[in-house]
């Protein structure tokens, strides 16, 4: 779950959006994995909450004022930090390097 | 747009998140709820804007939260590990005893009605539809009491009133009690409730003169 969130955050990141709330995130990893349905609310938050405490990513809630003004709930946005870059590095080199060999190998 | 399978699945949803959050810091609760509601709506007002039918994304919402209770549940344990609002070893024996309770009448009510004894034990005078109602309704008691003891704890912890709590283990007590009157040729059952209430008055007593401290 972790490495989809942080890959979701680079497709973010990618079209300009650094700061995601928890339903942005959903909907960003449904899209990347093509998947028919949202993740669900107590995987993805359990997830997220445990992302920050491992400093992967930090939250800020937005100013109530603003979600006043729009009429909806306050969001609280994520960001990734430079360890949950570092993290995803790390943890998606073996997968690409397993990628690489099983493409040499079909060639 | 019909709304009302949106409102149902949102009131589901958010009854769940109040639910595996009892028991944890306000502040931690307040978050959760607020991250939640904030999602739900943003949900909403996707699946509005893509021309999703209210009964389609009344669906999703419904299954996210189911999907994700156990991990919910994980969740909880972990707050309440970190937040050191872990329950005291009474306290852990009595939610254990509950929901041993709980379950243990649950499977012996499925398997009461299968056998088709409560038609000719208990159905003779009453209708089958009210008693019925009745034993759902006392099936509860354990599970509420259980949720008492957990606001209880919350309620200590942060050194607010405990009366809520203690009413709702009260009322908990007092389902089983009901359930037990209704299997009064089971020699078990009022037994344990008779046990149940009185512990629960002796622990009242304590609490007049000693108010329980956080673990």
């Amino acid at each position: 779950m972790e490495i989809s969130i942080l890959a979701a955050f680079l497709d973010l990141k990618m079209r300009g959006i650094e700061d995601a709330h928890g339903f942005l995130i959903a909907k960003q990893i449904k899209d990347q994995q093509g998947a028919r349905m949202l993740t669900s609310h107590g995987t993805l938050y359990k997830a997220l909450g445990r992302m920050e405490k491992a400093g992967w990513l930090k939250s800020k809630w937005e100013d109530p004022v603003i979600a006043a003004e729009e009429s909806r709930p306050r969001r609280r946005f994520y960001r990734m930090t430079a360890e949950g870059q570092i993290a995803f590095d790390s943890a998606s080199a073996p997968q690409i390097n397993a990628h690489l060999t099983s493409k040499k190998a079909t060639l | 747009m019909n709304t009302w399978p949106l409102a149902l699945a949102g009131s589901l949803t958010r009854g769940w998140v109040r639910t595996y959050t009892t028991g944890l810091p306000t502040r931690i609760r307040a978050e959760r709820k607020e991250e939640i509601a904030s999602d739900l709506w943003e949900q909403v007002s996707e699946g509005g804007s893509e021309g999703n039918s209210a009964n389609t994304i009344a669906a999703h919402i419904f299954g996210r939260a189911v999907l994700g209770m156990p991990a919910d549940v994980a969740w909880h344990l972990g707050e309440l590990k970190e937040a050191d609002m872990q329950l005291s070893n009474n306290q852990k024996a009595t939610v254990g005893a509950f929901i041993f309770l709980g379950i243990a009448t649950l499977v012996f009510g499925v398997l009461l009605i299968k056998s088709g004894i409560t038609q000719d034990w208990l159905f003779n005078d009453m209708s089958d539809t009210i008693m019925g109602l009745m034993m759902m309704v006392f099936m509860v008691g354990p599970f509420v009491a259980v949720a008492g003891v957990y606001a209880w704890r919350r309620a200590d912890a942060e050194e607010r009133s405990t009366k809520n709590a203690k009413t709702l283990i009260v009322v908990g007590t007092l389902g089983i009690a009901g359930m037990a009157g209704f299997m009064w040729w089971t020699i078990v059952g009022p037994i344990i409730a008779i046990g149940i209430v009185a512990y629960w008055v002796n622990k009242i007593g304590q609490w007049r003169s000693d108010p329980p401290r956080a673990a």
